[in-house]
Order: structure tokens, then C-alpha cells, then sequence
């Protein structure tokens, strides 16, 4: 049996497997050293470990290559074979993108060089990836010959692969490619625009029209073929009724990268590497072009690699919890230890990061985490083991001490529990994503949407593409610094798991898809509480009107320009007539609820101002007023915006885990006397927590 | 110049730490205002920490001149620069960088294609106020290549800042034809070196375990944190190193021949002009 997945938690051999492992690059290493490391892998408490296959290291020239036969560093099969007479588990990730901070990403230069295999910007020039020591034109995921290319390497590789498959030998997993994301380029404009790339654009526009006529009618075109329709180079709507076009585009892009794991996926299954497989993406990729539900559908699970510093709590927070919303296992496939070791002028993160950042992904629940790197290699820096074998005290005591407290908590057999989901809108997340200003510039860190979205309004009573991350940033602050237990989601999701919780909130504005308008409606009327505002949707995806959910919300007697709540300025608010309000201004009713089936709506319409992690008091209280409508009750008392709580139950333990996420110690009332899981003392009802730390305490 | 296949080891990641925030991240951070517009017509103004700022779009309408505009957004807004930039050039900038970067080519040479393509927009497609320095602009290829060519061939620089008689940080650089092919740092020592007591007179230690590990005397320059601080907020940092050279500020090991002949006439005409200025202030000599 391979690792298999069920109820969010992978199995091996049908005994629950919390997948903690840690990256070891063999090829990277003197093959003497091999036993060593390992062994002191193992000391660490790991008994997985992680390693990429470097097609460009093996390959010594086009179809022919080296395993070892030539370089015993190389000697894939030796070192499986090592890792299982030392009873460890591995992961693979043959690529063929490895990234692995090696030169063209373990490409082959040959490959990236070939015009036919080449991704095209839409200026007709190829992709340069910007990355030293030397840049590169990436390859495109739509080229059948790159494709034939694979295949090559991995008829070399898979049998080896193969041999060592669980349960005869150590592999466990196989990671299909790795971080598809068009090398990070996401902006919509910018890339692919080759001819295999506009093929299967237009393969995508006739899989989901077949009819041409539907397609004219909608985008208001004569095309007299699906091959004649231009992919969009840029962003020029002016009206709603343009946006089918650049939604489709944006849609499209998700399926593009659908489509490359797909066929690496096959590849690798069609040469006998029948096992989990799974893959992994850059970061916080919640909305588009990632649609990290429908990668599901091709491969087991799709995590995401996550490296921040301290000060990004809230990063790691949304993915962990988007990943437990989402995913059929919320797996970290790349968590920090190190950093890369390259000529750029990136801050390193630190031990005392990675302090922080591995306890806050602890606390909001996996249920397989890889750190990545557990032995320092050229171009990596800061693991716990050296490229020799030696230790690094501090790292390696940290990881130690991280699975001893695993063990203690008895993790694996703990849920984070959730009574409520905040959703990605995806209807609007593409919007953002379709009217973006920047292309082709690749988006870096801390720039938002607001910073290159379109400000027109398109027609609609709202800039959607601005508001809307202002939104849903404000309910995602506002729910954690009120301390409800609310992960994320996504309005990809069925029905049967937003059943799951007791309140399901997502932004809305005047569009959103046919079907997540019924998907919601049904929700609520089989007993849920849907938090929908700060607007109905009447239009669907296509921009036709469509009233599912519109019928049965209140209609607003009245806008005003600003209302004044508890010393927050809350815009454009629409002023419902309502027996039964949760918030009322001077001017009326704000937010309002009513019955609908078994369950029902609260719906607010107004803006919440721009907020950040600091949230003030008067939004912590608007949105006190709809959890509590929604019959959700907080995990801890103190509503310090600083701090945050969660809780994971297994059996009848209960463990509460608090972090500081600021710089400076805080008193914090937890509302009751808990075992803290470190000192084993009892403490509570106050417990004093220092800046940027995680205190994880057990039910008294 | 980047070697393809350069070696990137053993670096102490505090080492690289305090490396980073001694070059980067100094002081506040920049803030600016960042107008995209099309024929002069506002699209979008954004002002970093801040985002969207569309009520600076008025501005454009009461001037033609882009110029003024920014000049005028700058007087009244407390940023320290205020960019225009045409979104047709911020393509054109790509399509031109990607059309021509030199694939062969190494990594400065690529980055300077970058350079150029971003250059060649400037004034036009990319108004900036305050203006930025021009040396960036006027700075060519083959002036960094020379200035590689000139580095000593198929030796090691090694660069070791001390804090105390601790290592701050040590880079150790391996240079061959021209190319650079290792970056280091004191963690490739094996055992490590032992703490000094003072580093001005045991730095050779340093150099001769270097020595020791790869077969070549390094090219070694040894100073402490405050020197550092100022050579890097220097203006004008040849100068300064050449000077912090002749008076001992930084020291250095194994420098070639005609180097020394030149630090010894600097510092015997630095300690002439010494005293002549000693004299012209009237000094109780």
C-alpha cells in the first residue's frame, strides 16, 4: 500500500502517518557521508526524508545519462537503497522543474535553448526567468516537444523509481513537477502566448462552450471558428459585458497549469510510479491562476511551500488554513529551515524565524510538513546538519525538540477544529487578476492587488477588483482578532464540505457564478448561515441577471456615502428595512438576518475601511455581532488584535495553542487553567506570552 | 563576472545576516508615489505603504506637462520621489530586455541588458523627481568588465569585518579568469578558527588557514564594523578605501607589489599634506 489520504490525514500501511520529513539533496553530498547524515537525521526525530532528481545533473548528454555509474554522488539507487536498510521514508520530486536553486532550475541547458519548447510572452519575446548566476528562457508547459523530451528522462528515471516503491522499498511519494506556476510570472498578460499555449487556449474555449454560437453570443463576436478567437494581450474592457472574454482568459490560465501537472502526472503513472502523488505550490496561491481544488482532482495533494519570516504570521496563518479548508491533506511541502545561499539581495530567514513560523503552523494544524532543508548544501544555508555530517546545536536541537513536542501532543491524531469558513471569492479573484495594470512586471513581495488593479468601474456600482481584497481582508482581521475559530476556503469548494461548518462568509459583489450562487443558497437553506455583503449578486459569470441568491435578500431602501460605527467609517452603506438587525446606525439598519430553509442569511452592505492586521476595536465589534449571530463563540476572551488562538481537539484532549504575534510580551486572558505543554506547569486564567512565540497549552 | 556553475558553500547564515543589513537594509525605507498613465492620461497612482491614491489623478488634468506634474505631486506629498511611468514603456522595456539578453552570456552582462532596455526609457517613458543619479544611466558593460579584468587572476579575495575581535561577517571569494567561481566564507574551516585577542596583529592566522584550505594566499582585507559602516555611506568609497588603506583603518594582507608601492607614496604624501595643513593652522610648531 502507498501513503494513502483519508479525513485530512495521510495513512501508510493503515496506521495514521503524520508526514514530518526533511530535504536531503543526495547528489549534492560525498556518498560517503550519506550514512552519517542520515543518521543524524534520524537523531533529529525525522524518519522521512525529501529529495529532487535533477534531470540536468543526470543528463550527460541528450538520451544518455548518469545514476552513478560515472559519479557515485549520483547514484540514486544506492542511495534509496541506503535510506531503506535505515528504515527511513522518502519523497521524490523528479521534476522535470526542480528549481533546487541549481542553474536553469535542472533543466537541461539544451532544452531550455530549443525555440520550440520556449513559453512566449505576448510581445512575441521569450520568458527570461531573472535568477543568477544566469538567466534563462523558461520552458513552456504546453510544447509537445518538451513533453517528448520528459519522457525521455523519465524512462531513465521511473525504473529506478519504481523499484523502491513502498512497500518493497522506502518511496512513499512522488512529487509531480514542482511549483507550477509559470515560473512564478503570473500576471495574465505576460505569458504564454506560444503556439502550443494558443492550441490549447483554444482547446480550452471548445471544452467549455462547444457550441460557437454560445461563445459569439456571449463575447458579442462573428468568430467562424473557435481557431480564429485572439487570446487577450491585455486589459481593455470598459463595460461588464466585455469581462466574459477576460474572465474565460484568466479561467484558462488556471487550466494551463491544470494541464501541465496533468500530463506530468500521467507521465510518471504510465511508467509504473503508482503512488501518492503529489505536488506543491509557491506560497499563498489562493486565487488565480492557481486553483488549488482542481489540482486536487489530477493528483492526491497539493500543498504549498511556505518561507517567511516572523514578522509574516499572517502568511503563514492564511495558507495553513486555506490548506485546511481545501485540501484533502493540508501538507506543507516546503516549510523553511536554511535559506538559500545565492547573490541576491534577499533578507536570510533565521533560526529565530523559523522559531516562530514552524509552532504557527503547528497551531493552525497539518497534517504532513517538509522543511526544507534539514542538510545544508552548496547554494543553501543554515540546516541543521552540515554538507559534512556535522550539526549545527541550535537548528538541530530546535527540530529535536519540535518532534518530541509532536509526540507529546500526539498530533496526528488532532483536528483543528473550525465551526466557521471564509471564502475566496474566485468570481472576483479573477477579476482582480484579469484587470491587473502590471503586466508583464512579475508580482514580488508586499505588493497587493491594490497596488495594480484597474480603478475603473466597469459598469458596476462598485470597483470590485479594488474592494474586493479590501473585503475580504477586513472579515479575515476581524474574525481572528475577535478570536472565532474561522478558516479559509474557497467558493470552488462542494457543497458537502461548506456543510461542514456553522458559517460559511464570503465577500460578494454584483456578479458571482450561477452555480456558487445556488451552492450557497443551498447551503443555507439546509441549515447553515451564509455572511454574505457588502453587495447581492444580479449578474452571473457571464453577465447575465441572476437573481438565486438576490431573491431572497433584503433589498436596501437607501445608500449612504458614510456611516459612523463605533468610530469606524463604514462607506457606501446600503440601509436595509429589517425587523431583525444585528447593527443599526442613525440612519438604519446595517446588518441584517432572516430564516431561509433550515438556516439563514446575514447580509451587511457596506465597505469595511482598508485594514491590516492591526484591527481597531469598532470592527472587531461588527463583526462580534455576526459571529455571534451565526452561533459561534470565541476561543479565548482577549480580543488583542495581536493575538491569536486556536484549538485542536483528539478524542477527549483539548489543545489551545496562543501566539504573540507582535514584538513585545503580553498578558493574555485564555479564560481557564491549562497544562502548558513545554514547562508542563499549569497555568491560566492570565499567561504571560513573548513576543513572536506560540504557547501550546492542554485542557486542564 | 558570475561563473555558470559558481560554488556557493558553507555560508554562516549569521555571517550573511549581518552582511545583508549592513548593505540593504539601512535605514528608512524609500517611500514614493508611482503614477501609470497612457498619453499622460492617469490609469493608476499608487504610493508605497499606502496603495491605491486616486485622488492624485486630478493633478494630471490641470497640466500637460508630466514633468510638472510630478514636480508638483512632490512639493505637496511627504515622499521622497514621485515616478511617471507610460505603461506602453513598461512593456516595451520587457520586450526589448527579452528580445535581446544574451542567453551565453554572463550574469552581469545579462543584468546589463536589463539596464539598457530601462535606460533607454528614461526622461520619456519613465519621469522621476528628484532626478536619479546618472551614474547608473551612464554606466557601461565594458567599464564593470575592465574592472573585473583588472582583479588579480586565479586567486582568492577574502573580506573579514570584525566585531570586537569577533568575525562579523567574511566573505572569501575564488576568481578565475576574470570569472568568479566560489563564494565562501570562514564556515568552510575545518576545525574552526580560534577566537583572537586582537585581531590587528593576529589577522595573518586568518589568511595562512585560508592559504591552508585551498592552496592560494588570498587577496585579504581585514577592518572593523565602524569602518565598514562608513565605507559603505561614503560617497565617494575608492577614496575612502584607498585612504582607510594607507592609515591602517583596513588592513591588508598579500596585496601584489605595485599596490604596496602605492599605498607607501599615499601615505608619505598623506602624512606631507598632514603637515602642511598642521603648519598652515598655525600649530604651536
Amino acid at each position: 500500500m502507498a501513503l494513502t489520504i483519508s479525513d485530512q490525514k495521510f495513512h501508510l500501511d493503515d496506521r495514521d502517518k503524520l508526514l514530518i520529513s526533511g530535504s536531503v539533496h543526495y547528489w549534492r553530498l560525498d556518498h560517503l557521508r550519506w550514512d552519517a547524515i542520515l543518521d543524524r537525521v534520524r537523531e533529529m526525530g525525522f524518519e522521512t526524508i525529501c529529495t529532487y532528481i535533477p534531470w540536468a545533473v543526470h543528463e550527460i548528454s541528450q538520451g544518455e545519462f548518469d545514476f552513478g555509474e560515472i559519479n557515485p554522488d549520483y547514484d540514486l539507487d544506492s542511495f534509496l537503497t541506503l535510506c531503506e536498510e535505515n528504515g527511513m521514508y522518502v519523497l521524490l520530486r523528479p521534476g522535470p522543474h526542480v528549481n533546487s536553486e541549481i542553474t536553469y532550475f535542472g533543466f537541461p541547458k539544451r532544452i531550455l535553448r530549443d525555440p520550440d519548447i520556449q513559453s512566449i510572452t505576448a510581445d512575441g519575446t521569450p520568458v527570461v526567468f531573472p535568477s543568477p548566476p544566469r538567466m534563462f528562457p523558461v520552458p513552456s508547459y504546453a510544447s509537445e516537444k518538451f513533453y517528448q523530451e520528459v519522457g525521455i528522462y523519465f524512462d531513465h528515471v521511473c525504473p529506478i523509481i519504481t523499484e523502491h516503491l513502498h512497500p518493497h522499498g522506502c518511496v512513499i511519494g512522488v512529487q509531480a513537477d514542482n511549483e507550477m506556476s509559470f515560473f512564478l510570472r503570473t500576471q495574465p498578460y505576460d505569458h504564454d502566448y506560444s503556439t502550443g499555449a494558443i492550441r490549447l487556449y483554444v482547446r480550452f474555449l471548445k471544452e467549455k462552450y462547444r457550441d460557437l454560437n454560445l461563445l459569439n453570443e456571449l463575447y458579442r463576436t462573428d468568430y467562424a471558428s473557435f481557431d480564429e478567437i485572439p487570446p487577450p494581450r491585455d486589459f481593455n474592457a470598459e463595460n461588464r459585458s466585455d469581462l466574459p472574454y477576460y474572465l474565460d482568459w484568466i479561467e484558462y490560465k488556471e487550466y494551463y497549469l491544470q494541464y501541465g501537472l496533468a500530463r506530468i502526472a500521467a507521465m510518471l503513472k504510465e511508467r509504473g510510479v503508482t503512488t501518492l502523488i503529489y505536488h506543491n505550490l509557491p506560497g499563498l496561491c489562493a486565487k488565480p491562476p492557481y486553483n488549488q481544488i482542481k489540482m486536487e482532482e489530477i493528483v492526491d495533494v497539493v500543498g504549498f511551500d511556505l518561507y517567511y519570516y516572523k514578522e509574516e504570521y499572517h502568511k503563514v496563518k492564511r495558507c495553513v488554513q486555506y490548506l485546511n479548508g481545501t485540501s484533502r491533506a493540508p501538507f506543507i511541502a516546503e516549510f523553511a529551515s536554511g535559506f538559500v545561499a545565492l547573490p541576491i539581495p534577499a533578507k536570510p530567514i533565521m533560526l529565530d524565524d523559523a522559531r516562530f513560523t514552524t509552532y504557527t503552523a503547528l497551531m493552525h494544524g497539518f497534517s504532513g510538513i517538509n522543511f526544507y532543508m534539514l542538510v545544508e548544501r552548496e547554494r543553501w544555508v543554515g540546516s541543521p546538519i552540515d554538507r559534512s555530517g556535522g550539526i549545527r546545536k541550535e537548528q538541530f536541537e530546535f527540530y529535536q525538540r519540535f518532534n518530541r513536542i509532536l509526540k507529546r501532543m500526539n498530533y496526528h491524531k488532532l483536528i483543528t477544529t473550525y465551526k466557521g469558513i471564509l471564502l475566496v471569492n474566485r468570481d472576483c479573484a479573477r477579476l482582480e487578476l484579469a484587470s491587473s495594470l502590471l503586466t508583464p512586471i512579475p508580482i514580488l513581495g508586499g505588493i497587493t492587488p491594490e497596488y495594480y488593479v484597474s480603478e475603473d468601474d466597469l459598469g458596476f456600482d462598485d470597483i470590485i477588483q479594488l474592494e474586493y481584497g479590501r473585503q475580504w481582508d477586513a472579515l479575515y482581521y476581524g474574525f481572528g482578532a475577535a478570536k472565532y475559530a474561522v478558516t479559509l476556503g474557497d467558493t470552488e469548494l462542494p457543497l458537502e464540505r461548506l456543510s461542514g461548518y456553522r458559517m460559511v462568509a464570503v465577500p460578494t459583489f454584483e456578479f458571482m457564478s450561477r452555480d456558487v450562487q445556488k451552492k450557497l443558497l443551498g447551503y443555507a437553506k439546509d441549515g447553515g448561515c451564509l455572511v454574505i455583503g457588502p453587495r447581492a449578486p444580479a449578474f452571473d459569470e457571464t453577465m447575465n441577471e441572476c437573481d438565486i441568491l438576490e431573491e431572497h435578500l433584503l433589498e436596501p431602501c437607501e445608500r449612504v456615502d458614510t456611516v459612523t460605527v463605533d468610530g469606524i467609517e463604514l462607506k457606501d452603506a446600503d440601509i436595509f428595512d429589517s425587523t431583525d438587525a444585528l447593527l443599526r446606525s442613525d440612519h438604519g439598519v446595517l446588518i441584517c438576518q432572516q430564516t431561509i430553509g433550515s438556516g439563514k442569511i446575514i447580509q451587511f452592505g457596506f465597505l469595511f475601511p482598508r485594514m491590516t492586521e492591526d484591527v481597531p476595536a469598532g470592527v472587531t465589534g461588527i463583526i462580534d455581532r455576526i459571529a455571534t449571530a451565526a452561533g459561534l463563540s470565541r476561543i479565548i476572551p482577549c480580543i488583542d488584535p495581536a493575538i491569536d488562538a486556536a484549538v485542536q481537539i483528539g478524542g477527549d484532549r483539548k489543545i489551545l495553542s496562543v501566539a504573540n504575534t507582535g514584538t513585545v510580551e503580553k498578558e493574555v486572558d485564555i479564560g481557564g487553567r491549562y497544562i502548558d505543554l513545554d514547562s508542563e506547569e499549569l497555568v491560566g486564567p492570565v499567561i504571560s506570552i513573548p513576543g513572536y512565540t506560540v504557547r501550546i497549552l492542554e485542557a486542564a | 563576472m558570475i561563473g555558470e556553475n559558481i560554488r556557493i558553500v558553507d555560508w554562516g547564515i549569521e555571517q550573511w545576516n549581518n552582511f545583508y543589513h549592513a548593505i540593504f537594509h539601512r535605514g528608512k525605507p524609500k517611500t514614493a508615489i508611482i503614477a501609470i498613465h497612457a498619453d499622460g492620461v492617469p490609469i493608476k497612482i499608487i504610493q508605497t505603504g499606502q496603495g491605491s491614491r486616486p485622488d492624485l489623478k486630478e493633478r494630471f488634468k490641470e497640466s500637460h506637462r508630466i514633468k510638472d506634474v510630478i514636480k508638483a505631486i512632490y512639493n505637496e506629498e511627504d515622499v521622497d520621489t514621485v515616478y511617471a511611468v507610460s505603461y506602453p514603456a513598461i512593456r516595451r522595456i520587457f520586450a526589448g530586455f527579452q528580445s535581446t539578453v544574451d542567453f551565453d552570456a554572463n550574469y552581469i552582462k545579462q543584468l546589463f541588458s536589463l539596464k539598457d532596455a530601462v535606460s533607454c526609457e528614461i526622461g520619456d517613458g519613465i519621469c522621476q523627481y528628484p532626478a536619479g543619479p546618472q551614474w547608473l544611466t551612464s554606466l557601461e558593460y565594458k567599464t564593470v568588465k575592465k574592472i573585473f579584468a583588472a582583479a588579480p587572476d586565479n586567486t582568492l579575495v577574502m573580506l573579514t569585518i570584525f566585531s570586537g575581535q569577533e568575525v562579523w561577517t567574511n566573505w572569501i571569494i575564488g576568481i578565475e579568469g576574470g570569472t568568479i567561481n566560489l563564494i565562501t566564507t570562514l564556515d568552510a574551516m575545518k576545525p574552526r578558527i580560534n577566537p583572537m585577542t586582537d585581531w590587528r596583529y593576529e589577522y595573518h592566522h586568518i589568511t595562512d588557514r585560508v592559504k591552508r584550505q585551498f592552496g592560494v594566499k588570498p587577496l585579504a582585507f581585514f577592518m572593523d564594523r565602524e569602518t565598514f559602516r562608513d565605507l559603505i555611506a561614503s560617497n565617494e568609497k575608492m577614496r575612502f578605501f584607498k585612504d582607510a588603506l594607507s592609515r591602517r583603518r583596513i588592513v591588508s594582507k598579500a596585496l601584489p607589489l605595485r599596490y604596496r608601492i602605492l599605498l607607501v607614496l599615499q601615505r608619505v604624501l598623506w602624512w606631507l599634506s598632514g603637515r602642511k595643513s598642521r603648519d598652515r593652522k598655525g600649530g604651536s610648531l
